[in-house]
C-alpha cells in the first residue's frame, strides 16, 4: 500500500509546489521568463518592498541564517558568510557536500558589522533569515549595494525553507537551480511520509534547553515545527496555542508538562546533552517517561535539523526519521 | 565625617528600638519571602502538594519534582546569595566611602565574567558546576589587581576615590577584554550570554553547595566589619589617631568581600542592583552605623532577591524572566528615586 501512495503523494507534492510557486509570482520560482537562469537584470520581491539585482553578482555577502549555505547549493561561493550555528572555520556544517575553493570571510552574526561587510567590496548581499528589523535593512541598505533582505512573513528567523532557496535562487540567478532542489527536498519528505504512515497527525513538540537550563518551545512557523510539519505531524495543541511573536517561547521548568505529546523533541542550545537527559524534570514530562522523547544528542544532526536549510534537513531526514517513526508508533 | 554622627546617632534614645523594630520587619519580609517562593511559580501547585513534596513520603511526581528540583534549589540559592550580596555591598560601600559603590564597581563581577569566559572559550567548560570555581578565581584576581592599583599594601594608606578608580579602570579594561573574545567567537557569545543574565534558576544545588562554604566564611568575616567600617568611615589618619589600622582593617573587608561577591557571582551571574539597594535602603530605615547594617543586610539581601525572583516567574506565563533582569528592571527607577528624595544618604 505505501509503495502506490508513494507516486500518488509525490504527484500530489509536486501539483502543491506549483500551485504555491505561482502563488508568489512567476518571476521568482523560475516559470517566468523573466526568471531564466543567468538572465539579468531579476527582481526579488522581499518584505522590504522589490530589489533589482542588475548583472550576475560576483562578490555575494550571505548574512542571513543558512544564506550561504543555500548560496553554496546553488553554486555560487559567499566572500563573506555569517556563521550562525557557530560552526567555526568556514561556518559550513558536516551536512553541506560542497566545500569553498576560497573560504569566506565569517562574518557576525547578530550585530552586522557595516565596516567588514562594506571592506569585502560586495556586488549583493543575502540576508533573507534573520530577525528582519526595518533597523537591519536600513543599515546594510546604506552601502549601496543591493540587499536581498526577508521575504514578507520572514521576521524573527521565520523565513521558510522554500521562501529562503526561492529568494536565494531568484536573486543569484539560478532559480531553475532551486526550483530542481526544493523538488529533490519535497520529494524526500514525501517518501518519508508514505515509509511511515504512523507519523501522520501524530502530535508534536519540539524544544531546547539553553545552557542555563531553561526551557523554550519553538512555535508554529519556526523552521523545526515546519520539518516535522513536512513529515506529516502536528504542533501539539497547547503549544500552538501560546500567544507569541518569535520563533520560540519559553516554558518555565515547572510547566514541563506543556511539552507532552504523542512526540516530544528536544535539542541542547550549547554542547552538551547530557544535561537534559539527566534532568529528572525532562524525565518526568509523560512522553518522555513513556519513551517517547526524541532527544537530539548528535550535534551535527542538532544543528542540520535547526538550519532548515535543504542540505541540513536532506542530513537531518535520514538521521531523525526513525526515531521519530518509532515515537510516533509508540503513542497512545 | 559620617562616622562622629553615627555615635551621636547611637545616643538618641529611640534609635536602638527602630534597630529593632527594622529587624523584626525584616526577618518576616524574608520568612514571607521563602514562603512565596516555595508557594508561588509558573506552575501551579496547592500550597498541600508543596507540603507534601517537601515533608511527606509520598511517591515521586511531576509535581514534587518542581518543588524538590525547582523551587527548593532556586530558594536556597537565592538566599545564600541574596544574602552575600547584600553584606557585599554593605562593604563595597563602607570601604570606599561612596553611598553608590557596588561590587561590581570594584571589578567583581569583571573578573568573574572574564574568568568564565576564558573558561568557556580556552577550557572548554560548559556548566554551571564547572564556571563557579573559575567565576570565584577571577573576581578574587581582579580585587588583587584593584588592590593593587590603587596602592593597597605599598603605604597603608588608600583613598576611596583611588579604590573606586582603580576598581573602574579595571571593570572596563577587562571588560573590552570580555568583549574581545566574545566578538571573535560566537559560540561563546552564546553560552556567555546565558552566564551573564543572573538568575537564581535552574541551577541545582550542587551550585548551591559549591557557593555555600564561601559566602559562610565571608559571612562570619563580613559580620566583625562593622568597626573596623565605622573607623575606615572617619578617614585613615583619624582612624589611625584612634589606635585603629585602617590597611589591616581593609584588608579583611576586603577579603570578606571577595569571598561574598565572588561566590555569589559565580553561582549566579552577575546580579545588579541587591549589594546597591540594600545598604541604601538600610541606611535610609536605621542610619549608617556599619554594626547595625551588615547583620540587617543579612535577611535584607535575600528578601530583596527572592520576591524579584518570585515576580519573575509570574510576569511572562509559560515562561519566567531571570532575577538579575527583574532586579535590574525595577531596581534601576526605585534607585533613582531613593537618591533624589533622599539626595544621597549621608
Amino acid at each position: 500500500m505505501p509503495r502506490r501512495l508513494l507516486p500518488a503523494l509525490a504527484a500530489l507534492t509536486a501539483a502543491l509546489a506549483l500551485v504555491a510557486g505561482c502563488g508568489s509570482g512567476p518571476a521568482a520560482d523560475g516559470t517566468g521568463p523573466a526568471a531564466a537562469d543567468g538572465a539579468f537584470p531579476v527582481t526579488v520581491p522581499t518584505a522590504f518592498g522589490d530589489v533589482t539585482i542588475p548583472e550576475q553578482p560576483q562578490r555575494v555577502v550571505a548574512l542571513g541564517w543558512s544564506d550561504a549555505e543555500t548560496a553554496l547549493a546553488l553554486g555560487v561561493e559567499p566572500v563573506g558568510a555569517a556563521d550562525w550555528l557557530a560552526i567555526g572555520d568556514d561556518g559550513l556544517g558536516p551536512w553541506v557536500p560542497q566545500n569553498y575553493t576560497t573560504p569566506p570571510t565569517v562574518l557576525g552574526t547578530l550585530e552586522v558589522d557595516l565596516e567588514a561587510v562594506a571592506a569585502l567590496e560586495p556586488d549583493l548581499i543575502l540576508d533573507t533569515r534573520a530577525a528582519g528589523t526595518r533597523d537591519r535593512y536600513d543599515r546594510l541598505n546604506q552601502l549601496g549595494v543591493p540587499v536581498v533582505g526577508i521575504p514578507a512573513g520572514g521576521e524573527n528567523y521565520l523565513t521558510t525553507w522554500r521562501d529562503q532557496l526561492r529568494t536565494v535562487g531568484a536573486a543569484l540567478g539560478r532559480a531553475e537551480q532551486a526550483g530542481q532542489l526544493q523538488d529533490d527536498l519535497e520529494q524526500r519528505f514525501a517518501d518519508a511520509r508514505a515509509q511511515h504512515p504512523q507519523l501522520a497527525g501524530a502530535t508534536v513538540v519540539s524544544g531546547a534547553r539553553n545552557t542555563l537550563g531553561e526551557y523554550a518551545a519553538y512555535t508554529a512557523g519556526s523552521g523545526r515545527v515546519t520539518f516535522l510539519e513536512e513529515l506529516g505531524m502536528a504542533l501539539a495543541p497547547q503549544i500552538a496555542a501560546l500567544p507569541t511573536e518569535g520563533f520560540s517561547t519559553p516554558i518555565s521548568r515547572e510547566r514541563m508538562n506543556l511539552l507532552d505529546a504523542d512526540v516530544t523533541v528536544m535539542q541542547p542550545i550549547g554542547k552538551d546533552a547530557t544535561e537534559i537527559e539527566n534532568d529528572p524534570l525532562w524525565q518526568a514530562v509523560p512522553s518522555v517517561s513513556a519513551g517517547r522523547g526524541v532527544l537530539l544528542s548528535d550535534r551535527d544532526v542538532s544543528q542540520a535539523f535547526s538550519a532548515a536549510s535543504v542540505q541540513g534537513w536532506t542530513y537531518a531526514l535520514e538521521r531523525t526519521v526513525p526515531r521519530l517513526a518509532d515515537a510516533a508508533t509508540a503513542a497512545p | 565625617m559620617t562616622a562622629l554622627r553615627d555615635t551621636q546617632a547611637a545616643a538618641v534614645p529611640g534609635r536602638r528600638g527602630r534597630v529593632r523594630r527594622t529587624a523584626l520587619l525584616l526577618v518576616v519580609l524574608l520568612a514571607g519571602a521563602v514562603a512565596a517562593s516555595m508557594l508561588v511559580g509558573a506552575g501551579h501547585l496547592p500550597p498541600a502538594v508543596v507540603a507534601d513534596a517537601l515533608f511527606g513520603d509520598g511517591p515521586v511526581t511531576p509535581q514534587s519534582l518542581v518543588v524538590t528540583d525547582v523551587r527548593l534549589p532556586r530558594t536556597v540559592l537565592a538566599v545564600l546569595a541574596g544574602a552575600a550580596l547584600g553584606v557585599a555591598g554593605v562593604l563595597a560601600q563602607g570601604m570606599t566611602r561612596n553611598p553608590i559603590a557596588e561590587p561590581g564597581l570594584l571589578g567583581l563581577n569583571s573578573g568573574a565574567a572574564l574568568a568564565v569566559v576564558l573558561a568557556i572559550g580556552l577550557f572548554g567548560v560548559s556548566t554551571l558546576t564547572g564556571y563557579v570555581w573559575f567565576g570565584f578565581a577571577g573576581a578574587a584576581l581582579a580585587a588583587v589587581v584593584v588592590g593593587g592599583v590603587a596602592g593597597i599594601g605599598r603605604s597603608g594608606t588608600v583613598s576611596p576615590a583611588a579604590l573606586a578608580l582603580a576598581g573602574a579602570a579595571v571593570a572596563a579594561g577587562l571588560g573590552s577584554v570580555i568583549t574581545v573574545f566574545l566578538l571573535t567567537n560566537p559560540a561563546l557569545f552564546d553560552d556567555y550570554r546565558f552566564w551573564q543574565v543572573g538568575s537564581v534558576a535552574g541551577r541545582d544545588l550542587s551550585i548551591a553547595a559549591q557557593a555555600a562554604p564561601f559566602i559562610v566564611a565571608g559571612l562570619v568575616i563580613a559580620l566583625t566589619c562593622g568597626p573596623r567600617l565605622n573607623a575606615l568611615a572617619l578617614g585613615d589618619d583619624v582612624a589611625r589617631s584612634f589606635g585603629r589600622r585602617p590597611g589591616a582593617d581593609r584588608l579583611v573587608c576586603g577579603i570578606a568581600l571577595v569571598l561574598l561577591a565572588g561566590a555569589a557571582t559565580a553561582a549566579a551571574g552577575p546580579i545588579a542592583f541587591v549589594g546597591l539597594a540594600v545598604p541604601h535602603l538600610l541606611r535610609g530605615l536605621t542610619g549608617p552605623d556599619h554594626r547595625t547594617l551588615l547583620p540587617l543586610a543579612l535577611p535584607a539581601g535575600p528578601a530583596l532577591l527572592l520576591l524579584a525572583d518570585v515576580l519573575g516567574r509570574v510576569v511572562i506565563p509559560p515562561g519566567e524572566v531571570q532575577a538579575g533582569v527583574v532586579t535590574a528592571v525595577i531596581g534601576a527607577p526605585l534607585f533613582v528615586a531613593l537618591v533624589r528624595r533622599r539626595r544621597v544618604v549621608r
